[in-house]
């Protein structure tokens, strides 16, 4: 049982920094990360101190603890509960958590630069999502919805590259450019990048159906989404506006990041 | 009584019922709905105003046949298009006696007792079958858990007549209640629509509590009774009888303990939904057009600080500190090259003949030891061989060799030994196997191959 040290506290905050998700209990089929079912365990019977300690040193540094039952939330083994480490948007981004370090990982080329991994990168996300939320006009506060959001990368790719075919309509920008001037196999590639990336990062889990696989929104990417949603995108996305003004008026900036704004 | 949701479940098993698609095409698409006319369900609510005026009647005065007259009496505005023969018809279409066939000989569905409704030999006075009943009773089953008590209290009356099979019925019935009506309302606190059903649970929202209350009650009064010496005893004579069902001991306490967590659950979900619903706060958030995000970022109107900025918000990131340290898993899946999958160690045929026989000659001049161990525990550690001064190997490489060997099936056959050496299974479960990181200590020999 735990016994409120330090120890025992540091490896619960070590376990949800590194996977975001810790399970009491895993789905038929499933196995647990090392140790997760011990240090799931330890935080759900921690005393209210230790408790209290964890999420103020979690908030200091810019996150929070979501804790999500079986008996609350659909799809989540009998009497299972699963503690998700989320961003909290009201505070600042401690220094050590960055982006640019998964751009290493995401470009295709060593000298491939930066903004050509960034614009891919956020491009695919954006129609991951269209798959996940705007083709299934599913509301983003629909969380318990993630069990029947899945997609393939044969459907990813595809629906990247129906984009790519509206963007060469009017390729006059850098970043039209950047995504017109990949091949069928390039992106192929990058997408399987992608998709690795957000199943280490507990995004998305793979599911085996027969000789398919697929891609499941995890209980993780749904409530991460739902929660700052706000902060980022903006509640009053409407069809009336234009994209440009939602995002930007809603963009969230935290106290430690001088965000110039780009004349488009 | 919720009859929309039973003839939901009534239409779509007619459906199947009415099948005539051969077995073993293979096609799996459903295609359009068949569905005879999509009328407006007048006809629906007629008949099931009258089950239900039935049912009262027959509260009142039971297994009475009643007169029509008064039910087209009471028929509101919204059916005042029916007429006396009309309500007529609807009395002879529900006690008309139709044939079923079932492919499962186990059903057996007299022709009489299809009719729900069963009327006096001349005129229209008429009453409910026992099919009609069962419709009325299964009309009730969307709200089950405002009944929730009465499930729970057939649990503890299982409980004191020692029925435990009952027990674990009852109590996954009221299980699935609460988890059933508990994730609706997670819809309802995450999607629009539904008004009706918004309605029913702010109408019985005190209902329900109510009904939680008592559940509680009646579980503390279950613990109680589980822990009683008399329950206790009945259960031991019981599992003596069934001894395949000796996991009862904690099965019993760990479905209490299923209920009042998903009670707290159901209870979490219900206030929170009333919370809302009487603030009138506009919880749902509108579908967000990610299709015009990947066009703008492709038009360059999101600045690239915005870009990252939303994906860090939205969880695409990494801690730094983890990058930099190679022991991190993190690391190695991310940035580390991904390394080629150890391979199994070869196996050495000709040193693996060696210790082989030595391996023959150790399990030869220890066997009544091994033996003892094996009936004792079930399996031999080759720790102990291995470990022994005199013993079998004193180098790990050659121990991990023949586990390469005995890994192999094929290779095992090849050599035509008897002796299968395996790793324990219990440590290689949580184990990738192909990294093969076995220490000597998890060799064991296995009973049926000595």
């Amino acid at each position: 049982m735990f016994e409120n040290s330090i120890r025992e506290q540091s490896k619960i905050i070590n376990h949800l920094l590194s996977y975001r998700v810790l399970r009491t209990r895993v789905p038929k089929g499933s196995s647990f990360k090392e140790n997760e079912k011990q240090v799931a365990r330890a935080l759900w019977h921690a005393s209210p101190d230790s408790r209290y300690y964890i999420d103020e040193f979690l908030s200091d540094t810019g996150f929070r603890i979501i804790t999500a039952e079986a008996s609350q939330m659909p799809g989540l083994p009998p009497g299972a509960v699963y503690f998700l480490l989320v961003r909290d948007p009201e505070e600042n981004v401690p220094a050590w958590l960055d982006i640019q370090h998964i751009y290493k990982y995401l470009s295709l080329k060593e000298n491939e630069s930066k903004t050509v991994t960034r614009v891919w990168f956020f491009f695919i996300w954006s129609n991951m999502l269209t798959l996940l939320y705007t083709q299934q006009s599913r509301p983003i506060t629909n969380v318990s919805g993630y069990g029947a959001a899945n997609f393939s990368k044969e459907i990813l790719v595809s629906q990247i590259k129906n984009t790519i075919e509206e963007i060469r309509k009017d390729p006059t920008k850098e970043a039209s450019k950047i995504l017109l001037s990949d091949e069928g196999t390039m992106i192929f590639r990058r997408v399987g990048r992608f998709l690795d990336f957000m199943c280490n990062i507990s995004y998305l889990e793979e599911e085996m159906d027969g000789d398919e696989v697929y891609y499941g929104q995890t209980l993780l990417m749904a409530t991460e989404l739902n929660e700052n949603y706000e902060s980022g995108l903006g509640f009053r996305f409407s069809q009336d506006a234009s994209v440009l003004q939602n995002v930007q008026d809603n963009l969230y900036l935290s106290g430690n990041q001088e965000i110039t704004e780009e004349s488009a | 009584m919720d009859w929309i949701n039973l003839l939901k479940s009534t239409i779509r098993l007619a459906d199947t019922y009415d099948l005539t698609k051969t077995p073993g095409l293979g096609n799996v698409q459903v295609g359009s709905e068949d569905r005879r006319q999509n009328t407006n369900g007048l006809w629906f609510s007629l008949a099931t105003k009258l089950l239900e005026y039935l049912h009262n009647r027959d509260l009142a005065q039971p297994m009475a046949y009643h007169s029509i007259e008064p039910f087209f009496e009471s028929l509101d505005d919204s059916l005042s298009v029916f007429t006396i023969e009309d309500v007529k018809f609807m009395v002879n279409l529900l006690s008309k006696e139709f044939e079923l066939k079932f492919h499962d000989q186990d059903i057996s569905l007299l022709k009489t007792s299809t009719p729900l409704i069963e009327k006096k030999q001349y005129g229209f006075r008429c009453k409910l079958t026992p099919t009609g009943v069962t419709s009325i009773s299964l009309s009730y089953t969307a709200e089950q858990l405002l009944y929730g008590d009465q499930i729970a209290l057939q649990i503890e009356k299982a409980l004191s007549l020692g029925d435990f099979d009952n027990y674990i019925l009852y109590a996954d019935k009221l299980i699935n209640s609460i988890l059933n009506q508990s994730h609706e309302l997670i819809g309802l606190l995450e999607i629009s629509g539904r008004q009706e059903l918004r309605e029913h649970y702010k109408s019985k929202g005190d209902a329900y509590f109510e009904t939680l209350e008592n559940i509680s009650r009646i579980t503390g009064h279950i613990g109680q009774q589980l822990r009683d010496t008399k329950t206790e005893e009945c259960l031991a004579t019981f599992i003596a009888t069934h001894p395949e069902k000796e996991h009862y001991n904690q099965f019993l306490f760990l479905k209490l303990e299923q209920i009042n967590t998903n009670l707290l659950g159901f209870r979490r979900n219900l206030s929170k939904f009333l919370e809302l619903f009487f603030s009138l706060q506009q919880n749902v958030l509108p579908t967000v057009d990610f299709h015009q995000i990947s066009l703008a970022i492709a038009q360059e109107q999101i600045p690239p600080e915005s870009q990252e900025s939303l994906l860090s918000l939205y969880g695409c990131w990494c801690p730094s500190n983890y990058l930099a340290s190679p022991a991190n898993d993190l690391w190695e899946k991310m940035i580390v090259t991904k390394k080629s999958t150890p391979k199994r160690p070869s196996f050495d045929r000709s040193a693996g003949a060696i210790f082989l026989t030595k391996l023959q000659k150790y399990i030869h001049d220890n066997r009544a030891t091994i033996m003892e161990a094996i009936e004792k525990y079930g399996y031999f550690s080759l720790r102990h061989a291995i470990e022994d001064e005199f013993g079998l190997c004193k180098n790990i490489e050659d121990v991990t060799a023949i586990v390469g060997m005995c890994l192999t099936s094929s290779e095992a056959k090849e050599l035509k030994e008897d002796l299968v050496v395996c790793v324990n299974n219990t440590t290689t479960q949580d184990s990738d196997f192909d990294d093969l990181m076995v220490r000597y200590h998890d060799l064991i020999l296995k009973s049926t191959l000595l």
